[in-house]
């Protein structure tokens, strides 16, 4: 799950992405959502902005310290303390271990806590010390915290890379799922426990897990289904793999999934051109029609959806990071 | 990063009968002028000033891409770009075309 893999908090978005975490090509944020909470914007959330927004590392660090003096129960104390642990690395990597040895021991937060446990541990894996990063994956999972985005994060980094430990990481995310804040994170965590599993050689309980994440969502991960995919073929389940495949090319054409369909179809027996007609029956039957709108471009000039009618139109919705 | 592909995208629908449109969501025109001259744009890129994203298209990430067919009905959606997704985009769009 390359894009949805860090659910972005929808202000921090831009901040952590121009601050260089998290993923760029996806985030969620809109200008709708944004300019909604921007009325009701918290003062935690102003402030771990206004500190990302920091060019100078001291300054910089300085300023996310203030924010956790001032903010003992804000929900980004994970992201302040992981970005001021980066600061400190860059300038002394022993003296940051140090830090957030003792921070953890004194962090009063189980969000916060587990942002040192996934920065203990990601040091350690960039440094490739393979054993400290599993005690401090570990120690993270023994410690039972309330923090489902930081285990995700570190449960997936075990499942995803070569030869590390996909049943470590399996079972943190497990034991993660009830925590999850809404459907899509839970469908994210789903997949990690599923993708673990699958890793591991236990394709039902993969399909399973996997299953559940994709029921999640109206318009499932694609990387999810890729691996919901990969256990039915495992457990032979045809099928609920036509059906899976088909739920995915009716929201949109990927030419990979495409050419595995019409494959299985054949060797069930069907015929693949008659499965095409059916899945154009249900792409224009889920149709809608398109709002008319406009706006002013780059350029000055005002636009409408309306001035291409008869074209193929594609609306590319972005934003700059 | 999805944007400077859809440069050769465009490249390979010259002359087709179709109109590619960017809508910057967070109402940054300065950046994105400043991105679309990087990359090249040589489509419209229309700033939404009025959260017209969210509210008329339930936009809810990005990038997140709709393919609207000649009738102007909304026919496949695309959320997240994953690399080499640029070939999924012409393929629906060709279909689009073709029928």
């Amino acid at each position: 799950m390359r894009w949805t893999r860090w659910i972005l908090l929808p202000l921090l978005a831009g901040a952590l992405a121009a601050a260089g975490c998290g993923r760029q090509e996806a985030e969620r944020e809109t200008a709708g959502e944004q300019a909604e909470q921007a009325a009701e914007r918290p003062s935690d959330l102003d402030a771990v902005r206004a500190a990302l927004g920091i060019s100078d590392p001291a300054e910089m660090e300085a300023a996310l310290a203030a924010f956790l003096a001032d903010f003992p129960e804000s929900e980004y104390r994970s992201y302040a303390l992981r970005r001021i642990f980066a600061v400190k690395r860059q300038a002394d990597a022993e003296a940051a271990l140090a830090w957030a040895r003792a921070t953890l021991a004194a962090e009063p937060t189980d969000g916060g806590k587990g942002g040192l446990h996934r920065a203990l541990f990601e040091h350690a894996r960039q440094a490739d010390d393979r054993e400290v990063a599993l005690r401090a994956a570990r120690d993270f999972h023994a410690a039972g915290l309330e923090a489902p985005g930081d285990l995700n994060a570190v449960a997936w980094s075990l499942v995803d890379a070569p030869g590390w430990d996909p049943a470590l990481g399996a079972r943190m995310a497990l034991a993660a799922v009830d925590m999850a804040e809404d459907d899509a994170e839970k469908a994210m965590i789903l997949d990690t426990a599923g993708w673990g599993l699958f890793k591991q050689g236990r394709h039902a309980e993969a399909a399973r897990a996997l299953e559940r994440a994709v029921d999640l969502s109206a318009d499932p991960d694609p990387d999810t289904c890729g691996h919901l995919a990969a256990a039915y073929e495992k457990t032979g389940e045809d099928e609920k793999l036509l059906a899976l495949y088909r739920k995915q090319l009716e929201r949109g054409m990927d030419t990979a999934v495409q050419s595995r369909a019409e494959t299985l179809v054949t060797r069930l027996g069907g015929d693949a051109a008659a499965f095409n007609e059916e899945l154009w029956r249900v792409r224009y039957a889920r149709a809608t029609e398109a709002a008319d709108f406009t706006l002013t471009g780059l350029d000055g000039e005002a636009v409408s959806l309306s001035d291409h009618t008869g074209k193929v139109v594609m609306i590319n919705f972005w934003h700059p990071t | 990063m999805e944007f400077p592909r859809l440069v050769g995208l465009i490249d390979k629908l010259a002359g087709e009968d179709f109109q590619l449109l960017a809508v910057e969501t967070s109402n940054r025109a300065q950046m994105a002028r400043d991105f679309a001259e990087e990359v090249g744009a040589t489509w419209p890129i229309l700033v939404d000033d009025s959260r017209m994203s969210g509210e008329k298209f339930g936009i809810r990430a990005v990038p997140t891409n709709l393919f609207i067919d000649r009738a102007g009905r909304i026919v496949f959606s695309a959320i997240g770009y994953r690399e080499g997704d640029e070939v999924n985009y012409e393929a629906m769009i060709r279909a689009l075309l073709a029928r």
